[in-house]
């Protein structure tokens, strides 16, 4: 998994001042993109804000967090907004992932 | 919502315009850019994006989502998909939950004239629980906020003072005469007025005629004369000579001034009310009791244009609630210097006193005379005898007012509101007339999408579309002259009230 912080030293030498995702992959193509908040060493929030690489729907946020999940991390996940098509953000009451 | 966007472009290169309104948009202003886009936009409780086919929320307009979150959050969208609006995890349950105890209503009476469950209402009232963004613009409604900045921005623009004030009339009248049920009817039209206004504004682009009657804080004994001095004035301003019958008062009052004038179902006591939302007025008209007659309406509605035209904000105190119990007592029964004037202004609108003087010194019984006021200019027998005893002297102690000429078809025609005309029969009686014509201009213009105007009429965007031209039809050219008043003959020089 490709990951930096989003206000990182070259993400503050950008014009837009934080890293984009395809910064990360050089605008190859991925499975999935979103924002990771690290609560402790083991437990994470997640959503699929991404402008290029979010879920487009719940079921294939669903599977990111799962996947996360299965390697052994506690995850709350902000969900998927059917409304707006496209990922919640951080900001409303997350979910458990089991 | 002011014009804050109304920015020149000149500072923002062309790329970023075009990657934010589309390689189509055109203008110099970031509003003309929005009004030419072909970007449309969906919302949730939290979030702006790009409309695509698995979204289910509110459309927007390029122009509807400029207006309500502005250029930056626009920006963030075309960067990104989409762009969060919500400014606090306490919102919109803290909003809602605080508008609903302002107005001293509860959660059953709330989620019931939105259309929803006890259950939902309360999920609002849960800081960081997600409710649809359709179910959340009802109850904004129906609470008289500003559904667009709903969780955008706190208390979602709802004046705060009209809150306090109708929730102060419900205890000044009695709960018994002054419901739960009024208090919603009001404030549901209190967001009538402001909207139908907003659009008009939008409309147009121009300074509305309003702004030619300034405030009068004249109430000195004694209170009908300066009544009748606003009448003559209000008379001049309009071009109107000083005999001349008001054909249509509704007419005058939405196509010359530019009134919303909402038909409302009140309690029966209620004649009419003036409500003031924000920096915009408007009339409410109770479609029961004695307004069923038109030339009643036509003195309930006249009443109200005297407080709406010269009442100052502390007077007006956000709302005024008229009874028809007090609209009866014309000036004699009446101690309310406010109440006084604006029942002078009234009738002396309608039925101006040289006419009167005229009539009676055509002489003839009192009864006939009444009788001629009354079919000449359009009021009711109860006002008719008070004006002529009042103008011409005469003596019509004895007059009985049963048995007097009832209004003739083409009165109950020229006053009728065309809400019984309305085709699509969901949309609530407050929300035909001219609010329904300004919608649909609005969504012509691209100032609102059809998904909005659809939830305006509390219906789908299907029926919506299907019933467009026939509502524009419905009031049409009488209405674009008003949005361009040059068209109109009528003389602006004011003087100082």
């Amino acid at each position: 998994m490709l990951h930096a912080e989003e206000m990182c030293g070259f993400g503050k030498s950008l014009q837009s001042g934080v890293i984009k995702h395809t910064n990360l992959t050089g605008g190859a193509p991925a499975y999935s993109g979103g924002e990771m908040v690290m609560l402790d060493e083991k437990t994470m929030v997640i959503n699929g804000q991404s402008g290029r690489y979010g879920p487009r729907s719940e079921r294939e946020l669903d599977a990111a967090a799962k996947a996360f999940r299965q390697s052994g991390y506690h995850v709350w996940c902000m969900g998927y907004d059917n409304e707006a098509g496209y990922p919640l953000p951080f900001g409303v009451m997350p979910r458990w992932v089991v | 919502m002011g014009r804050l966007e109304d920015t020149d472009t000149s500072q923002i290169d062309a790329k970023t315009l075009a990657m934010v309104f589309g390689e189509s948009s055109k203008g110099a202003t970031l509003e003309e850019r929005a009004q030419t886009s072909e970007n449309k936009y969906v919302r949730s409780q939290v979030q702006l994006a790009f409309l695509s086919k698995r979204a289910t929320g509110r459309v927007l307009t390029a122009f509807e989502a400029l207006s309500s979150y502005g250029y930056d959050v626009l920006k963030t969208v075309a960067e990104d998909g989409a762009c969060p609006i919500v400014t606090d995890y306490e919102e919109p349950s803290r909003t809602i939950s605080s508008r609903r105890q302002e107005l001293n209503l509860d959660v059953d009476r709330v989620a019931r004239a939105a259309g929803l469950s006890r259950g939902q209402l309360i999920k609002m009232e849960t800081a960081g629980e997600l409710s649809p963004i359709r179910d959340l613009e009802k109850v904004a409604q129906v609470l008289a906020l500003d559904e667009r900045a709903l969780c955008y921005q706190p208390k979602a623009r709802g004046d705060a003072d009209l809150g306090v004030r109708l929730r102060e009339l419900a205890k000044d009248w009695g709960v018994l005469s002054f419901s739960a049920a009024t208090v919603l009817h009001l404030s549901e039209a209190a967001w009538v007025v402001e909207r139908q206004s907003y659009l008009m504004d939008r409309l147009s682009g121009q300074d509305r005629i309003l702004d030619k009657f300034p405030p009068n804080t004249r109430y000195a004994f004694p209170a009908y004369r300066i009544g009748y001095d606003l009448a003559a004035k209000a008379r001049d301003i309009l071009g109107i000579d000083e005999i001349e019958p008001i054909e249509s008062l509704r007419s005058l009052m939405e196509e010359v001034l530019g009134i919303p004038l909402i038909q409302q179902k009140m309690d029966r006591r209620f004649a009419g009310a003036t409500i003031a939302n924000g920096k915009y007025r408007g009339v409410v008209v109770n479609e029961q009791g004695m307004n069923e007659n038109v030339w009643v309406r036509r003195m309930t509605l006249c009443h109200e244009l005297g407080h709406l035209l010269w009442d100052p904000d502390n007077k007006l105190n956000k709302i005024i609630v008229d009874s028809y119990e007090s609209l009866d007592h014309g000036l004699n029964g009446q101690r309310d210097p406010v109440e006084i004037r604006a029942n002078a202004f009234a009738i002396a609108f309608l039925a101006p006193p040289p006419a009167v003087k005229r009539i009676v010194n055509e002489g003839g019984s009192a009864q006939s005379m009444i009788a001629c006021l009354m079919q000449r200019y359009g009021i009711s027998a109860t006002a008719a005898k008070w004006h002529i005893g009042n103008i011409g002297n005469v003596d019509c102690s004895g007059v009985n007012i049963k048995g007097f000429p009832m209004p003739t078809d083409d009165w109950v025609a020229r006053e009728n509101m065309g809400v019984d005309y309305f085709p699509i029969k969901k949309t609530p009686i407050s929300r035909r007339g001219k609010f329904a014509f300004f919608v649909c201009k609005a969504v012509r213009n691209k100032i609102i999408s059809a998904d909005s105007a659809a939830m305006y009429f509390q219906t789908d965007v299907k029926s919506f579309e299907e019933y467009i031209d026939m509502i524009l039809s419905l009031y049409g050219d009488k209405i674009d002259a008003m949005m361009h008043p040059e068209l109109l003959d009528i003389s602006f020089e004011i003087g100082q009230g």
